[in-house]
């Protein structure tokens, strides 16, 4: 029950991220505190549901408990209706967030990991311009606990990142709004196709969507970005009116809200005895703002590298160095480039995306690599050439 | 909505709009605006009037009032 005042690692934040990475660090054995400030691991998630489920396998089983509905297609839907399905890049469920998060964190405590919620950081244990570890205020009481090195998974708005002097707070261009309703009541033509809605009047700046989680309900959702808004309205506000437009009988079984940093990874996520994870280090892929499979991945990587630094006795900047080059060698360019296609994206106008979807919609996508759609796409739009050079290349 | 910023203004929060999930903590410069648990609190005395928080919160949560005392709608700050 009483929590000890030293741990190898510290992870702040139960979130998929921390999760992961406790549960790696308590495999590799390390001695693992996961602390959470809300009162239950879960709740409430500000998430789409929507997983890559393949590459949550390592960490979790697949489990019918938190899987809601398995997913076949994309659908992106232009602003007058016009549509393109896509076949999922990676096999794809919409899930069950509190269940999964839970379960998550639950194969973290399997694994030896010690895990505490309604426990909330106030400050990071500074010394030498080291972070060890953090006070906090732990089911009431207040404590410190130290350790060797200290994970940030405190989401976007993490106040462990900027404690430690991380620079974490976005730009507004670089940030979506985002709101979502749990809908019930509702007839979807197809239970296993996740949807996207574009166009500047639906979205601006972002896009809305329904994830199905059964055949009569779904999360719909929109992100906005909102130095593209012009009318001076909420993100709930073009919310409301597209579940007007399509659901007008639906009831509303729950809300979310949360801001995505979308402008691609921090340049800093190390520093002496830390690393931030998630969306604390702004790891959101920033076209469709999804970061749960591309956190989970940064949790292991982090983890991992913390583990062979605390070995050699070494939780310097540098010995925790190697987190950040695999992050940005294998997620970091990629994320980077849709960061500037997002910047693309924006300038659209809706004549624009309706020509794009009316000629994927042409194609035999499942027939032709990515490579051929995309000489196809710019043999009849080639001043996306001028732009899709500025994503490689930039 | 005007967002232009202002001289001398308090950021109240409308409490029966806020869904207290730390969007607008994000985006603020000095970190005036703190997520507790089930309770949104804005710094006034830190905050530096930007009116970052304004347009991005999901459902227009906070509101900008001069500074000077008035009737505050929605409950305050």
């Amino acid at each position: 029950m009483t929590l000890r005042d030293e741990y190898d690692l510290l992870v702040i934040g139960g979130g998929p991220g921390g999760a992961t990475a406790a549960l790696v660090g308590a495999r590799l054995g390390l001695d693992v505190l996961l602390v959470e400030k809300r009162q239950e691991l879960g709740s409430p998630v500000r998430c789409a549901e929507a997983i890559g489920y393949e590459q949550v396998a390592p960490y979790i089983p697949i489990d019918e408990r938190w899987v809601c509905a398995w997913i076949d297609a994309f659908r992106v839907v232009g602003p007058s209706g016009s549509a393109v399905r896509l076949p999922p890049t990676s096999p794809t469920a919409v899930v069950e967030r509190k269940v999964f998060d839970r379960e998550l964190v639950n194969e973290a405590v399997k694994a030896g990991a010690t895990v505490r919620a309604m426990t909330r950081v106030t400050d990071v244990i500074s010394e030498d311009g080291y972070v060890r570890g953090a006070k906090m205020i732990s089911l009431g009481q207040e404590i410190e606990v130290r350790a060797r090195v200290t994970i940030a998974a405190d989401g976007p708005e993490s106040q462990v990142g900027r404690w430690a002097g991380f620079k974490t707070s976005p730009r507004l261009s670089e940030y979506y709004s985002a709101v979502q309703y749990l809908l019930a009541g509702i007839t979807l033509a197809d239970a296993r196709e996740c949807q996207y809605h574009i166009g500047n009047e639906i979205a601006p700046g972002g896009y809305c969507w329904i994830f199905p989680k059964g055949p009569d309900k779904a999360n719909v959702g929109i992100v906005i970005t909102t130095t593209f808004e012009p009318h001076g309205r909420s993100a709930q506000d073009y919310l409301d009116a597209f579940v007007e437009r399509l659901y007008p009988e639906a009831s509303i079984l729950g809300m979310v809200l949360g801001g995505i940093p979308v402008g691609g990874t921090l340049k800093q996520i190390v520093d002496d005895g830390i690393m931030l994870i998630g969306d604390a280090a702004h790891q959101a892929e920033p076209v469709t703002g999804g970061g749960l499979n591309l956190a989970m991945f940064a949790g292991d990587m982090a983890a991992t590298v913390a583990a062979q630094a605390i070995a050699h006795g070494d939780v310097s900047r540098q010995a925790l160095e190697p987190y950040a080059k695999q992050w940005q060698k294998e997620h970091g360019k990629a994320i980077n480039a849709m960061s500037r296609a997002r910047h693309m994206a924006l300038k659209f106008k809706d004549d624009r995306y309706e020509k794009l979807i009316g000629l994927a919609a042409d194609l035999p996508l499942s027939e032709m690599s990515a490579f051929d759609i995309i000489l196809k796409v710019l043999r009849h739009d080639p001043a996306l050439l001028f732009h899709a050079r500025e994503i490689i290349f930039a | 909505m005007n967002h232009s910023k202002q001289s001398h203004v308090l950021i109240l929060v409308n409490r029966d709009r806020c869904g207290i999930c730390g969007c607008c903590v994000a985006v603020c410069p000095p970190n005036a605006i703190t997520l507790h648990d089930a309770y949104l609190a804005v710094n006034n005395e830190t905050c530096t009037e930007c009116l970052k928080c304004i347009p991005v919160c999901p459902t227009h949560a906070l509101y900008d009032v001069p500074a000077e005392p008035v009737a505050v709608p929605g409950g305050g700050i």
